[in-house]
This record gives C-alpha cells, structure tokens and sequence, in this order.
C-alpha cells in the first residue's frame, strides 16, 4: 500500500497542476465578447471540476501522507497498538476527498452530454443557466454528503440523519439537469447518431444510478446495504453507465474534430447496443445479489446461496462490454483506413471549435473570434423567421465582418505571424524525477529519493532558466 | 509580417524545435497534442483496468472458483478501482478539457502550455508507478479507499 500512497500523492500534484492551467485559462483567455454566461456548458463544468479538484485533493494528500508516515516512519495517526489513534478518520478524510472526486469525474460527462443534446436535437439546451448553476450547486453540495460512506460506522444519530438530509438534497440540483436534458429533447427534430445515442445511454443509466444512490441516503436501508453487491451496482451505474457513456458520447461527438474524420456510425451504433446491453447484464444482476446479500471483496462465495445464476449472468455481460469495445477499436481501424472526411462542421453544431479546421492548426484560429451570444456558432448560421421557425443566414452574407475575415485568412495563411509557446523538455524532465522519489521511499533506498528530488530540482531550474523562444 | 524580430536566445539552454517524430511529441506544449496524449494514455489504462475487472468476473462466475486466490483478487479490485478513477475516468475528463476547452472558449492555448506538458508526464509516470508495483508483487490490495487499519 506503499505505493498506493505515493502513487496517489504524484497523480493528485498532476491533476492539481492541471487544475490551475485550466482555471486560470477559463478566467483569463476567453475571446473577446466570451462572457461567463456565454461559455458552453462543458466549459462550465470544466471550470466547476477544477475548483473541486483544487479544494479535494490537498485533503487526500496529507491523508496519504499521514498513511506513509505510518507505514515508513512509525507514525500513529491512523492505527497504533495502544489504540492512541484513530482509524475512522482516514475514513473522514478520504471521504471528504472521496465524495467530490464522484463529482469529478461525473460532471465532465454532464457537460460533454449537454453538449452533445442541443447539437442531435437541434434546438438550445433548455434553461442554460439553470443547468449551469445546477453544476455549481453540486459543486458546493458536494462537499457535505461523505459521511454518507460511512453510515454503518457509527456515527451516531444526529450525524446520519444530517448527512443523509444533504444527501437527498444534492439529488435535487442533480435532477434538474435530467429534467433539462429531457426539456432539450422535447419537441426537437432529433438524429440519433452514436454520439446522440451515447448521451441518451448516459440519461438512462446514470438516472437509474442516481434512483439507487437515494436509497443509500436513507441510513436503515443504507444499513443493509453496505458493503454489498447492491453498492457495487450503483456506482458502477453512475461511473461507468454515467460517466464512461458520457465519455465514449464525446469521443464520438468530437473524433471528426480531432482526426478530421467521422467515425462510421454503423459500427459506433453496433458498439454502443452491444454496450450497454453488456453494462446491464453486468450490472443489473449486482442489484439483486446485493440485496440477497453477497457482499463485496470476497474473492468466492459458497454453493447453495442462490448466488450462481446472477452470477453468470454478470460475467457474460463482462465479456459482452469487452467485445463491444473491440468493435470501437475496430471502428478506429477502419475509419484511419477509409473514413469519411469531416469536413469543418459535419454535426451542424453550434460552438466554436466547429468554426475551425479539422483537425485545427496548431494556432487555433487564423483570426480570435469574436463572440456576440450563447451559441454563437449556432447564430451565425441561421436565424428564426416569424413563426419561430429556423432559416439559414444565405453564405457569404452572415457578418459584416466576413470581407475583413477573407482578407484575414489571406494575410495569415499557414499561420505565419502568429507566436505560438516554444516546446520544451524540462516538463518531462521534471516529471522524470518524480517515480524516482516514489520507488526511493517505497524501498528505504534513501539515495535514489534524493536523485529523483534532484532531477525534478534541475527540471524545474531549467524551466526557469531556458530561453523564451526558439525559431 | 515576419516572425525573425521574436528570437531571442537569453538563457543558458535552447528550446527544440522538432515538428514530427518521437521528439516533437515528448517535447510539446501544445495543448492539443497533450489532450490526445491524455486520451490515447487514458484508453490503454482502459484496457488494462477493463482486463482487471475480466479476471474478476472470471473468478467470480462459478462459486467456490480457484482462477487466483485472496491475495491476487484483493489486488485486482483495487488496481481495477484505482485504474478506471485515476488512469481513465479522469484522465479522459482531462484529455477534453484539454484539446476542447481552449478551443471552445477561442483561446490559441491554455494558461500555462509548458505546465500543461508537465503535468501530463506527471500523470503517465504516476501511473507507471502505481503498476511497477505489480513487478514486485507488491500491488495495493487495500480497495481503492484503503481503509485503515488495512492500509497501515
């Protein structure tokens, strides 16, 4: 578990890194008429998981020190023979961690999907604002359900009952945005392409996740479901019929974006039936072994527990999520052979990577765009006509500013004249440094700790030191 | 508009300048490159953890089975736990919110490109950390929120 510890403390200083480039870049480098409430949701939900991770992982970390202190220095902060030290709160503070880290790797998805939904339904995501602050709500709420982890530890009555009253309170922001994932869809001319297909997978699994995650807030129901299958089902459906769904949604959502071809929508339909068919075999049956009882971690059960035939069931719907995967690899295959070129725009979309090249130049943008709306993209495409009904804008008449952007295109060709950041090695020398420590404390082999410190030391000097730019 | 007047070689070391091949990708800043780093990294951890979780469902198809014994499931459900939170389901998160973010907001790149870089390095080699100790037979087996005392 050493390396549990330290492993855990060098990816949590790479997600804090990252989270202060990717706040600092939302505050600070949005293009011109790019207001807060005109950035797309995913960017929302982007800037509200950095400030979760900024807040969450120092508490992990001195939890994981604490644990190595424990176990390489003689430390007593969790476990002690004398009984001086306290076990539940490694509990407390890797919760307190541990909860909003489900945020974080939900809300991403959350984003990716109200994304996605507008674009296949062609209408404007349904109360934007709401869905934006039902984000920031869960970002702050996040933080007061943990103990909700530990209501089998005995916490006492006035503790369970609170944390169980947060956590039922916490599934309202979060139903909202269902609601308004529905609202989207409702009356729209919908095109159910894989990724549409993906976040519609996504609402479902990750309603049922959520249905389930209410009834571990109630503490006697949560009684007897701790530490059984039923626990490993939920959140299974929430990370993997949530999240992991809302992912594989972006990946085919933006793979002509990135690649500059579309990803055949056959076999991306063929993986995502195959998928969630699999998911639900697997998982579903975890409800009803959980409630009869079979409990997590054990690595067998006995015959005769009526165990079996659940059992089976969820192991056939494994190998059924398995190969639905070979079929996306297979899928990446084929359209790197013979995919079908995207093209700037292939979805209709309404944000502004899909004003761009696919895939984009190195710059971006020949010219920063100027935002003037809330899909802005979108705006500049077509307009309503009385009855509310969309027109196109004809082309070449959609901006004033189109003459001046052609003339633009002209002069920066190739991106000549715009000064992008130099590359550089001392990030991965840097970085070199850091398994270097890791294995130097894991096995006491103190040196080798402090060549690691040293390279990431000179890594960091270097950085400093080189030179702003090389041509 | 020419881009001469921007050279300035002021310090002690020389930036690379590699556009293709091996050295261009672990030398690059931008963050486009690193969020398909993040990604095509995330989708190997996939595999990986998704091989884990196929031994488990393996073991536990059949009652009393004897694939691996309590040891080697202990560490399988916690390197499936920590692979698919740590090494996929993040970094995946990371590796849009890197090629799309900046883009999406009409940035040319993020903040701090060259912090970007390294805290994707930090990622992969954190995660090459937390399998080397498989090598060693010495893989977490605590679950992925190591109770104490287990974890002790």
């Amino acid at each position: 578990m050493t390396f549990y510890a330290l492993g855990l403390i060098i990816l949590g200083l790479s997600s804090t890194v990252a989270a202060v480039n990717f706040l600092t870049t939302i505050i600070n480098l949005r293009a011109p008429g790019m207001s807060l409430m005109r950035m797309p949701v995913f960017v929302w939900m982007t800037l509200v998981v950095q400030f979760l991770l900024i807040f969450a992982l120092p508490v992990i970390t001195v939890a994981l020190f604490q644990l190595f202190f424990d176990r390489t220095l003689g430390t007593n902060f969790f476990s002690s023979a004398n009984g001086t030290s306290d076990p539940v709160l490694w509990q407390h503070l890797f919760w307190l961690f541990g909860h909003p880290e489900v945020y974080i790797l939900i809300l991403p998805a959350m984003g990716i999907v109200s994304e996605v939904l507008p674009v296949f339904a062609r209408k404007p995501l349904f109360g934007y604002p709401v869905v934006v602050f039902s984000g920031i709500a869960i970002g702050f709420m996040g933080w007061g359900v943990w103990a909700h982890h530990m209501f089998a530890v005995g916490l006492g009555p006035v503790a369970n009952t609170a944390f169980a009253l947060s956590t039922m309170f916490i599934a309202v922001p979060t139903g909202v945005k269902i609601f308004n994932w529905m609202a989207t869809l409702w009356g729209g001319s919908i095109r159910l392409k894989a990724p549409m297909l993906f976040s519609l997978g996504f609402i479902a699994m990750f309603t049922i996740g959520g249905l389930s995650g209410v009834t571990h807030a109630i503490v006697p129901s949560d009684y007897q479901q701790t530490d059984t299958y039923y626990i490993v089902a939920h959140f299974h459906y929430v990370l993997f019929g949530g999240a992991v769904f809302g992912l594989f949604s972006g990946i085919y959502y933006w793979w002509p974006k990135i690649t500059g071809k579309l990803l055949n929508d056959t076999i991306g339909k063929l993986h995502f039936w195959l998928m969630i068919i699999g998911f639900n075999l697997t998982f579903a049956p975890m409800h009803i072994l959980g409630l009869q009882g079979m409990v997590r971690r054990t690595y067998r059960y006995p015959k005769g527990y009526g165990f079996d035939f659940w059992n089976m069931i969820s192991t056939i719907g494994g190998f059924t999520i398995a190969l639905s995967l070979l079929v996306f690899f297979y899928n990446v295959y084929k359209t790197r052979k013979e995919g079908q070129v995207a093209g700037n725009d292939p979805w209709d979309a309404r944000t502004l990577e899909w004003t761009t090249t696919s895939p984009p130049p190195e710059y971006n943008f020949e010219e920063i765009p100027v935002v003037h709306a809330l899909d802005d993209f979108w705006h500049r495409k077509y307009v309503e006509d009385k009855e509310g009904r969309l027109v196109p804008v004809p082309s070449g008449a959609q901006d004033p500013g189109g003459d001046q952007a052609a003339h633009a295109t002209e002069a920066h060709s190739e991106g000549h004249g715009i000064h992008m950041p130099s590359q550089s090695y001392m990030p991965l020398l840097a970085a070199l440094g850091m398994p270097l420590i890791g294995w130097g404390l894991t096995f006491h082999q103190w040196w080798l700790a402090i060549v690691g410190g040293l390279v990431v030391l000179s890594g960091l000097y270097a950085w400093a030191l080189e030179p702003a730019t090389e041509e | 508009m020419t881009t001469a007047s921007y050279v300035a070689k002021t310090g002690i070391f020389s930036r690379p300048t590699a556009k293709t091949g091996l050295w261009s990708w672990m030398t690059t800043v931008d963050h486009k490159r690193i969020g398909l780093m993040y990604g095509a990294t995330a989708i190997v951890f996939f595999v990986i953890g998704g091989v884990e979780a196929l031994f488990i469902r393996l073991q536990l198809a059949r009652p009393e089975n004897t694939l691996v014994n309590a040891h080697q499931y202990n560490e399988l459900f916690t390197m499936h736990g920590l692979t698919m939170i740590f090494l996929v389901v993040m970094p995946l998160g990371a590796a849009f919110f890197n090629y799309m973010m900046p883009i999406m907001i009409g940035a040319r790149d993020v903040a701090f490109p060259r912090l970007n870089a390294f805290s994707y390095w930090v990622f992969l080699l954190g995660g090459i950390f937390l399998y080397s100790s498989f090598f060693i037979a010495q893989a977490p087996d605590g679950g992925w929120f190591g109770y104490a005392p287990l974890s002790v």
